[in-house]
């Protein structure tokens, strides 16, 4: 069974040290847990400037192409800036953006350089991953899943990946899976016992992800969480990397 | 043999107690120290009857914690924990701080409050350990005021009132021989269980899932995956607690 992580962070991390913040040490890890391939963002990004963590995550990428898929964090709060970094990762082959609103102090509405942003990443048949939270981590920001809505509904073209969610917005992400067949999720922050049996009940395997959040979170967890949950080998396989190869047209 | 120090019985989530052992069953958890869900969040009486019945159905499976909801019942509530652990054979005692309204962070109730010390030196006289869903600055001030009293910190700082601080929680623990480190929590920050071990000892961990909220199998993963030795792996898995009852050396 091929293992795709889809939520990954290369890069240092202010809050406390972290043993793995090289990309070597990341493919190490990978090892470890038989991960195939990840899908990976620039922590430099979410504290610095976006651009500050985009060249570090395409050496990476360039290092190791068949196992990191690079995700260039973007933020409308830098403008035209923000528009030619998404011109960018499309040429050099990025598959994806991640956003966050809740760490760079912005909604998720008709702001203009918001709506070019999604507008090139569904022109460019880009995955965007917008995550709640970028670990589960009780002190840090956490954007309301319900806001995704309004751009899901705008973009119905939209590859549109959120994450970060538990117990308390499961009711929440099901509502807005249920409205919006564009919205997939992964499933890193998803603690709750039953919680993937209950999206695979509720809204099916196919739009589900596997994601551990490592090195920021540990990886064993995840692969345990999602490898005994209570449904099909075939849904399993489809979430641990099959859906995957799919979205990411890998 | 795996001991989950922090579970909860009675029908929380929809799972009856019977589906959590199936559950515990099913990820190789030899025994279950359960609070009942009533008696720490409606009717402290009526919810340690219950789990006294269910301890009756399945002695070897569950070792029962006396839970109540608020130190305000003062006398009744020492009363109640004597008799869990006299007439009940409970082992330890749950308590918990309240927060304003559901999903708020903040605090209605303390456990930090002289109305609880007497309750706590009741557990702490008949040798109870006290699993304390609280922030580490709470364990703190019990211990300052009942010294003899063995803390269990629950989620370790991994709850929404204590902001997910672990490291804060290693660092009071430090300071308080008689706090122990409880693994159950969504968080699973990387490293974290190595830290605990090397702030505390691997003596002073304690394995718990929090099941049936949070996913079992997942708890049971970022210890058994954690880099630690299997001998300190043991400790938190089960001999710690059984120690702290008086089962173990």
């Amino acid at each position: 069974m091929k293992l795709i992580d889809v939520t990954v962070y290369y890069g240092n991390w202010p809050y406390w040290p972290l043993k793995i913040t090289t990309a070597q040490a990341i493919i190490g890890l990978m090892d470890r847990w038989n991960i195939n391939q990840a899908v990976v963002a620039s922590t430099r990004s979410v504290f610095l400037t976006c651009q500050d963590g985009h060249q570090e995550l395409q050496d990476f990428v360039k290092d190791f192409p068949d196992r990191i898929i690079g995700f260039p964090i973007v933020s409308p709060k830098d403008g035209e800036e923000a528009l030619q970094q998404v011109e960018s990762a499309h040429q050099y082959g990025a598959k994806g953006l991640r956003m966050f609103p809740q760490h760079h102090q912005y909604r998720l509405d008709d702001d203009p350089t918001l709506v070019s942003i999604l507008t090139l990443a569904q022109e460019y048949d880009m995955v965007v991953q917008i995550p709640c939270r970028i670990m589960l981590h009780w002190g840090l920001p956490q954007l309301d899943v319900r806001e995704i809505d309004g751009i899901a509904a705008r973009f119905p073209k939209l590859k549109i990946m959120t994450g970060g969610l538990n117990y308390s917005e499961l009711r929440d992400l099901l509502g807005l899976m249920r409205r919006r067949d564009n919205v997939t999720f992964e499933i890193s922050c998803l603690q709750v016992f039953d919680g993937i049996k209950t999206v695979v009940e509720k809204i099916g395997a196919d739009r589900l992800f596997f994601g551990t959040g490592m090195p920021l979170q540990y990886p064993s967890p995840g692969i345990a969480k999602t490898a005994n949950a209570l449904i099909s080998d075939e849904d399993k396989e489809k979430i641990f990397g099959l859906n995957a190869i799919k979205l990411l047209n890998l | 043999m795996i001991i989950d120090a922090h579970v909860h019985s009675g029908g929380w989530g929809g799972f009856p107690t019977e589906a959590v052992i199936r559950l515990a069953d099913r990820v190789g958890i030899d025994k279950i120290f359960a609070t009942d869900f009533v008696a720490l969040h409606y009717d402290m009486k009526e919810g340690n009857r219950r789990l006294a019945e269910e301890m009756k159905k399945y002695p070897d499976r569950i070792i029962g914690y006396a839970s109540i909801s608020s130190a305000r019942f003062g006398r009744e509530a020492m009363d109640e924990v004597r008799r869990c652990y006299e007439e009940y054979g409970m082992r330890g005692l749950k308590i918990i701080h309240q927060v304003v309204g559901l999903g708020s962070y903040q605090l209605l109730t303390t456990i930090n409050e002289p109305a609880m010390y007497p309750i706590i030196a009741t557990a702490a006289d008949l040798g109870m350990p006290i699993l304390a869903h609280s922030t580490p600055e709470e364990c703190a001030g019990i211990l300052d005021a009942v010294p003899n009293a063995r803390i269990i910190m629950a989620h370790s700082g991994g709850c929404p009132t204590a902001l997910g601080d672990w490291f804060r929680a290693i660092e009071v623990a430090k300071h308080y021989p008689n706090i122990y480190l409880d693994t159950a929590s969504s968080q699973i920050d990387m490293g974290y269980v190595e830290a605990m071990v090397a702030g505390v000892g691997a003596d002073h961990v304690v394995f718990g899932t929090d099941m049936p909220l949070i996913d079992p199998f997942f708890g049971l993963a970022k210890v058994t995956g954690a880099d630690i030795t299997e001998e300190q792996k043991e400790l938190i898995l089960g001999k710690n607690i059984l120690r702290l009852i008086g089962m173990g050396n």
